[in-house]
């Protein structure tokens, strides 16, 4: 992120206007030094989120692109100006969170104004931030990044009296297939990676999706049984954790006394 | 002119309105702030109201059906002001809230409640 952090403060202050290409990994569109539009590889693309999800249809994405900065209100599915402006934001920060890691130089060449420069953009103290606090929240939801870019595998057997989900882990878990990753069905379903990888975090913290085996040597986190995921401590990325004691559920530790006693 | 800023410039016309904000709260990104300082504010503000957003979703008895019901309006009320949180529907899968510090003295709330519900609806159109 440092590299590209860089590169945006630098062609912030120049105020350029162009494509920043990270090497076939995505890309990063500027105007007047601010970012208007992000693409990554690994992201479903603005198209996706809004055709994908069924709030466009291919048609209407389609008049969406010929008609530019000023069509919003004209294309059919009366795509607002405001909600345009939210799935591009949203689109934005999901791609940039994705292209962080990107160990590319990235290569800057001036050009035209891309064609959603008009609505809203982002400023790379901005990105930057996000990006950090975003590594930080993955990590609080679920420390081991494993199920990240793994089937997700919703578990057959469920050994809890009942459970908390939001609507997208109900959406993720109805949606999975035991074969198809966060990833692929961010895609598919037309929502954002980040927002799935959180998602699924979430899912193996609760106990709902099966935690991927580790390598050997290196440590399972810990779950914590009961209700929707839990900030936790922050864990440093990288290092295996050593394992921290899960809070007692009362109402857990009362059945099983109640049953204990029965069996004397 | 940007619509999200207008929604917000609407919002801070609200009489006794201080700070508005649009916030992502299923991932806690302020996607827009008006009013405040600086931006920093406004992202320790949207995490901080993320968490409390998730909490109430996620506890049932704050829901008023058997199956649960989904969250539209949330209003924490301290001696010096209200917090209005006001969640937008739309189909994103973020989870949008619009979020108004409204002043103890200038603001009421009624009033508040009921333009900011008015902004809310006209800026989920979809």
């Amino acid at each position: 992120m440092r590299r590209l952090r860089e590169h945006l403060r630098r062609l912030a202050d120049e105020r350029a206007t162009g494509t920043l290409h990270l090497d076939g990994q995505g890309a990063l569109y500027l105007a007047d030094g601010a970012v208007v539009h992000a693409e990554s590889r690994h992201t479903p693309s603005l198209r996706d989120l809004l055709v994908n999800s069924g709030r466009l249809s291919e048609h209407g994405w389609e008049c969406l692109r010929a008609g530019g900065a000023s069509a919003a209100l004209a294309v059919p599915g009366r795509l607002s100006r405001a909600e345009l402006q939210m799935y591009q934001l949203i689109a934005l920060f999901d791609a940039v969170y994705f292209l962080a890691p990107c160990r590319a130089e990235p290569r800057f060449t001036a050009g035209e104004r891309h064609w959603l420069a008009g609505f809203t953009a982002a400023d790379p103290a901005t990105l930057a931030h996000e990006v950090r606090r975003r590594r930080a929240l993955l990590g609080a939801a679920w420390p081991s990044p494993l199920a990240d870019d793994a089937p997700l595998e919703p578990v057959r057997r469920l050994h809890r009296q009942r459970v908390v989900l939001t609507g997208l882990q109900a959406e993720l878990l109805l949606n999975a297939d035991g074969r198809k990753t966060p990833s692929e069905l961010a895609r598919e379903l037309g929502r954002t990676r980040f927002g799935c990888t959180l998602a699924v975090r979430g899912l193996v913290a609760s106990a709902l999706a099966r935690a991927p085996e580790p390598e050997e040597g290196v440590r399972m986190p810990r779950r914590h049984p009961g209700g929707a995921p839990r900030r936790a401590l922050p864990v440093t990325s990288g290092a295996p954790s050593r394992p921290r004691w899960a809070e007692a559920d009362p109402g857990l530790l009362a059945l099983l006394q109640d049953a204990l006693r029965e069996l004397e | 002119m940007a619509a999200i800023e207008e929604s917000l410039a609407a919002a801070l016309d609200i009489p006794g309105a201080q700070a508005a904000t649009l916030v992502d709260f299923a991932v806690g990104l302020p996607l827009a702030a008006a009013g405040g300082d600086r931006f920093t504010d406004a992202a320790e503000d949207a995490e901080g109201l993320s968490e409390l957003l998730r909490t109430a979703l996620a506890s049932p008895v704050l829901s008023c059906a058997a199956t649960g019901d989904d969250l539209e309006e949330l209003t924490v009320s301290g001696t010096a002001g209200h917090h209005l949180l006001m969640v937008l529907t739309t189909p994103l899968d973020a989870r949008l809230c619009l979020h108004l510090r409204l002043d103890r003295e200038r603001g009421n709330l009624a009033l508040a409640r009921h333009r900011l519900r008015e902004i809310a609806r006209a800026l989920a159109v979809g």
